[in-house]
C-alpha cells in the first residue's frame, strides 16, 4: 500500500516537475534564473557553496515539519500530509528538489535550524522579534493565526482576566503564554498538541490554549471529532501572531538575491498572488481569511510593484514582540552557552538571563521564594506554639478541640488544604498574589506548626511539671526542625494556588522559550540549597541552646 | 448538581488506588537501592562519604520541585506518541517520591545496621513499622501529582470541582475529600502504633 502511495507520489512529481517548465509568471520566471544560476556551479570544485546552490546540485531539500499539528503537518502510516506539507512540496518541486521532510518540535526546531540539520523551518512558527534575531523569516507571511482558548460550552470565559487562578494546559514554547502567565493562570505544559487535546478529553484540562487553527482543526472546527466539538468551544483568542518559514542568517535574502531566502520570498510572492494558498488551506479545511487578504494585497502594485519586485514593507505584518529588549548581560549570557556546548557538549541555556522580560520574572520568583521560605518558617515555628498551647490547655474541652484540629491537619495532604483554603479565602476576597501568599502560608504553616505542637507537647510530657516553654523547645528541638524543614521543602508546592514563586516564574519563562531541564534544575538546586541553609541555620541554633 | 454521587465515589476510589500504587512503587525504589546504600554507608571509606553526600541531597530535595524536574527530562526522552508517554507524570511522581523513600531507607538502616552489625531478625521486626510509615507519608504526598497531571484521587477532585457551579459545592466536595483522607491516615497511623507493638513484643 506504501509503495503504491510513493509510485503515485513520484509520478506526481514527475507531472509537477514537467508543469514548473511550463510555469510563465515573471517571478517564476525568475526563479528559474536563479536555479540555472546555482546549477552552474555545481561541477565547479573551488566556489564555496552556499544552502540554495547546495540544495539545488544535490536535489535535497532539508525541510523541519511538524507531524501532529492537525491540518498543517501530520505524520500517519509513513505518509506527510497538511497545508504545510503541501506548500513544502509545492516549493521542492519549483525547485526541481526532493524533499526530505525532517520532523521537528517548537522546542528544537530553531536549533535543528542553526546546526544544518534541516535548511528551512516550514513548522507552525509565528514570526517573533526574538526569533528573528537569530534566524530570517521569509516575507510575505504563509499563514497567521491568534491563539485560542478552548473550553466546556458551560464555563464562562470570556477574556485573559477570567483565566485568573485557573489551571490551563498550554503548549510548550510559545511566546503567547506570557500573556496567560500575566493574568495569573496557573500553566500546565505540553510538548505535543496531541497530547494536550487528548488530556483534554480524559479530563486531566479544563481549559486549553494553542493556536487557534490546531483548535478549529482538532477540537472546535467542523472537521473535529463529535465528541470533542459537541463538548468544547472557542472562549475567545488574542495576540494574532504571522507564521513564516525560516533559513539561517546566512541564507537570508539581505546576504544576497541568490540565497535560499531570496528565492524562496519570491515563491511566496507568487503563490499568494496565484490563490495557490488559499487553494491549498481549503482542501485542508483551514481558515481563509488571512490568506484571502493576502491574495488581494499581493495582486495589488501599492504592495507589489511587479516590474522591480518591490515590496511595500507596509504590507507586511509586523514581528510580534513579546519578550522585549535582551538583559544588558545577554551576549555574556550567549557565550557561556556557546562555551559550555563546545567543551562539554552540554546543551545548556539560560532563557532567564537573556532577555528582560524573562530576567525581571525570575528575580521577582527568586525574591518571592527567598521571603515566602522565611515567612514560611516564622509560620510554623508561631503555629507549633499555638498548638502547643492548645493541647497543654488548663481546660480539657479546649486541649479535646487542639487535639481534634491537629489530627485533622497532620492527616491532611498539603495540596488539598491549599485548595480548600483557596477556595474559602476567593468565595470572600477577590484573588489576587497577595491573598495567595496568604493562603499558602497559612496552610503550610497549620500542616507543619501541627506537627510540631504535637511534638513539643509530647516532649512536655516526658519533662517534669512546670517546666519553661524555652526548655521544652530545647528538649524538642530535633522534632521542631524536622517540621521546619519539612515547611521549607513544601513552600513551593504554594505554586499550585498561584504563588509566584521562582518554580511558578520559571514554569511561565519555560512555557514560551521552550528550555526545560536548565529551568527545572535551577529551582531544585535554588531549593536544596536553601533546605541546606536552613539545616546548618537550624543546627547552629539548637546548639547554642540545648540543655547541658 | 450534587458535589458527591455514587459515580464520583467509584472513580475516586480507583483513583485512590492509584495514590496507593505510586506510593507503594516509590517505596519499593527505596527500599531497593536504601537497603545497598545504607550497606555501603556502614563500610566506611571514599565511597561511603560518597553515598552520604547523596543521600544528604535526596534527604534536602524538595519532591514538588524534584517532580517537575522529572517530568521535564522525561518528556524530552520519551517518545511523546508512545504508550509510555501516558505515563510520564506517574513516572515522574515515583521518582520525586522514591528521593524521600531512598534517604529515609537508607538513614533507617544504617541506624540499624550501627546498633545490630547485620540485617537481623530483631532489625527487621524495628525497620517494618518504620517503612509502612514511611509509605503512609508517600501515599500521603502523592497528591502534589495533580499539579503535573497524574490521574490520582486529589486530580479527579479538582476536575469534578470544576464541573461545580457554585463555590459552595467545591468547597463540600474538597472538605469531604479530605474527611476521608484524615479518616484514612488517621487509621493507618492508628495501624501502624499497634503493629509497633506486636513486633516490639515479638522481638522482646
Amino acid at each position: 500500500m506504501n509503495s503504491m502511495r510513493l509510485l503515485f507520489l513520484v509520478v506526481l512529481m514527475q507531472v509537477f516537475h514537467f508543469n514548473v517548465r511550463a510555469e510563465t509568471a515573471p517571478v517564476m520566471q525568475d526563479v528559474a534564473a536563479l536555479i540555472k544560476s546555482a546549477k552552474s556551479k555545481c561541477g565547479l570544485a573551488n566556489v564555496k557553496k552556499d544552502t540554495f546552490t547546495q540544495v539545488i546540485c544535490s536535489g535535497r531539500f532539508d525541510i523541519g515539519v511538524r507531524v501532529n499539528y492537525s491540518e498543517f503537518g501530520v505524520l500517519a502510516e509513513g505518509v506527510h500530509t497538511g497545508f504545510e506539507i503541501d506548500l513544502a512540496r509545492r516549493i521542492s518541486r519549483d525547485l526541481g528538489v526532493s524533499p526530505v521532510f525532517v520532523p521537528v518540535s517548537p522546542a528544537n526546531r530553531i536549533a535543528l535550524l542553526l546546526e544544518g540539520k534541516v535548511d528551512l523551518i516550514l513548522a507552525t512558527m509565528g514570526h517573533t522579534a526574538a526569533r528573528a534575531e537569530v534566524i530570517e523569516f521569509i516575507e510575505p507571511h504563509y499563514y497567521a493565526a491568534g491563539f485560542a482558548v478552548v473550553a466546556a460550552r458551560d464555563k464562562q470565559l470570556t477574556d485573559l482576566n477570567d483565566l485568573s487562578g485557573k489551571s490551563i494546559c498550554v503548549p510548550l514554547g510559545s511566546y503567547s503564554n506570557t500573556e496567560i502567565a500575566a493574568s495569573g493562570a496557573r500553566l500546565l505544559l505540553f510538548d505535543r498538541p496531541d497530547r494536550m487535546i487528548n488530556a483534554l478529553k480524559l479530563g486531566a484540562c479544563s481549559i486549553i490554549a494553542h493556536d487557534e487553527p490546531l483548535l478549529y482543526a482538532g477540537v472546535t472546527g467542523p472537521n473535529a471529532p463529535p465528541e470533542l466539538r459537541e463538548k468544547f468551544e472557542q472562549k475567545f483568542s488574542f495576540a494574532m501572531v504571522p507564521w513564516g518559514m525560516a533559513v539561517r542568517l546566512s541564507d537570508g535574502e539581505t546576504v544576497g538575491e541568490e540565497t535560499l531566502g531570496a528565492v524562496l520570498r519570491l515563491l511566496l510572492l507568487h503563490y499568494h498572488q496565484s490563490g495557490f494558498l488559499v487553494e491549498a488551506a481549503k482542501q485542508h479545511g483551514i481558515k481563509t481569511d488571512f490568506l484571502v487578504e493576502q491574495n488581494r494585497l499581493w495582486n495589488d502594485s501599492s504592495c507589489f510593484y511587479a516590474p522591480s519586485y518591490d515590496i511595500n514593507k507596509k504590507c507586511l505584518l509586523a514581528a510580534a514582540d513579546f519578550e522585549g529588549p535582551p538583559t544588558s548581560i545577554a551576549p555574556m549570557v550567549l557565550q557561556l552557552q556557546t562555551w559550555l556546548h563546545s567543551v562539554a557538549h552540554f546543551d545548556i541555556t539560560f532563557p532567564m538571563l537573556t532577555s528582560q522580560a524573562s530576567a525581571k520574572l525570575f528575580l521577582t520568583g527568586l525574591g518571592v521564594s527567598l521571603i515566602f521560605v522565611a515567612a514560611t518558617i516564622l509560620t510554623t515555628l508561631f503555629l507549633s506554639a499555638l498548638f502547643f498551647v492548645l493541647l497543654n490547655a488548663r481546660y480539657k474541652s479546649v486541649r479535646l478541640v487542639g487535639r481534634l484540629v491537629t489530627t485533622v491537619l497532620i492527616n491532611s495532604p498539603v495540596i488539598l488544604l491549599l485548595v480548600l483554603g483557596y477556595l474559602v479565602v476567593t468565595s470572600v476576597f477577590p484573588y489576587n498574589y497577595w491573598l495567595a501568599g496568604a493562603v499558602g502560608l497559612l496552610m503550610i504553616g497549620l500542616n507543619n506548626g501541627s506537627t510540631g505542637g504535637v511534638a513539643l507537647a509530647e516532649t512536655a510530657q516526658t519533662m517534669p511539671i512546670g517546666s519553661r516553654f524555652g526548655e521544652i523547645v530545647a528538649h524538642g528541638g530535633v522534632q521542631l526542625r524536622a517540621c521546619v524543614i519539612n515547611a521549607v521543602k513544601a513552600s513551593p508546592v504554594a505554586a499550585f494556588i498561584g504563588v509566584p514563586d521562582l518554580l511558578t516564574s520559571l514554569v511561565h519563562i519555560s512555557s514560551f522559550t521552550g528550555e526545560r531541564s536548565t529551568t527545572f534544575l535551577i529551582v531544585t538546586i535554588f531549593y536544596i540549597f536553601v533546605v541546606q541553609a536552613v539545616v546548618i541555620g537550624s543546627s547552629f541554633i539548637m546548639n547554642r541552646r540545648a540543655p547541658r | 448538581m450534587s458535589a458527591i454521587d455514587m459515580t464520583f465515589a467509584v472513580d475516586f476510589i480507583q483513583a485512590f488506588l492509584v495514590n496507593v500504587s505510586v506510593g507503594f512503587a516509590s517505596l519499593l525504589v527505596g527500599l531497593v537501592i536504601g537497603i545497598p546504600f545504607a550497606y555501603v554507608w556502614y563500610a566506611g571509606g571514599f565511597i561511603a562519604g560518597l553515598i552520604g553526600v547523596v543521600v544528604g541531597l535526596l534527604r534536602a530535595s524538595p519532591v514538588f520541585v524534584f517532580m517537575f524536574l522529572c517530568l521535564n527530562i522525561l518528556t524530552q526522552v520519551i517518545d511523546g506518541g508512545s504508550a509510555r508517554a501516558s505515563l510520564t507524570p506517574m513516572i515522574a511522581l515515583v521518582l520525586a517520591l522514591s528521593c524521600y523513600s531512598i534517604s529515609v531507607v537508607a538513614d533507617t538502616w544504617l541506624d540499624l545496621l550501627k546498633r545490630y552489625g547485620a540485617m537481623t531478625r530483631e532489625s527487621i521486626m524495628l525497620a517494618i513499622p518504620v517503612h509502612i510509615r514511611t509509605f503512609v507519608i508517600l501515599v500521603m504526598s502523592t497528591s502534589v501529582g495533580a499539579a503535573i497531571g497524574v490521574q490520582e484521587a486529589v486530580m479527579l477532585t479538582l476536575a469534578r470541582g470544576d464541573t461545580l457551579s457554585t463555590r459552595q459545592d467545591q468547597i463540600e466536595l474538597v472538605s469531604v475529600v479530605l474527611l476521608f483522607f484524615v479518616v484514612f491516615f488517621s487509621a493507618a497511623r492508628y495501624l501502624i502504633v499497634l503493629l509497633t507493638r506486636q513486633l516490639n513484643k515479638k522481638s522482646g
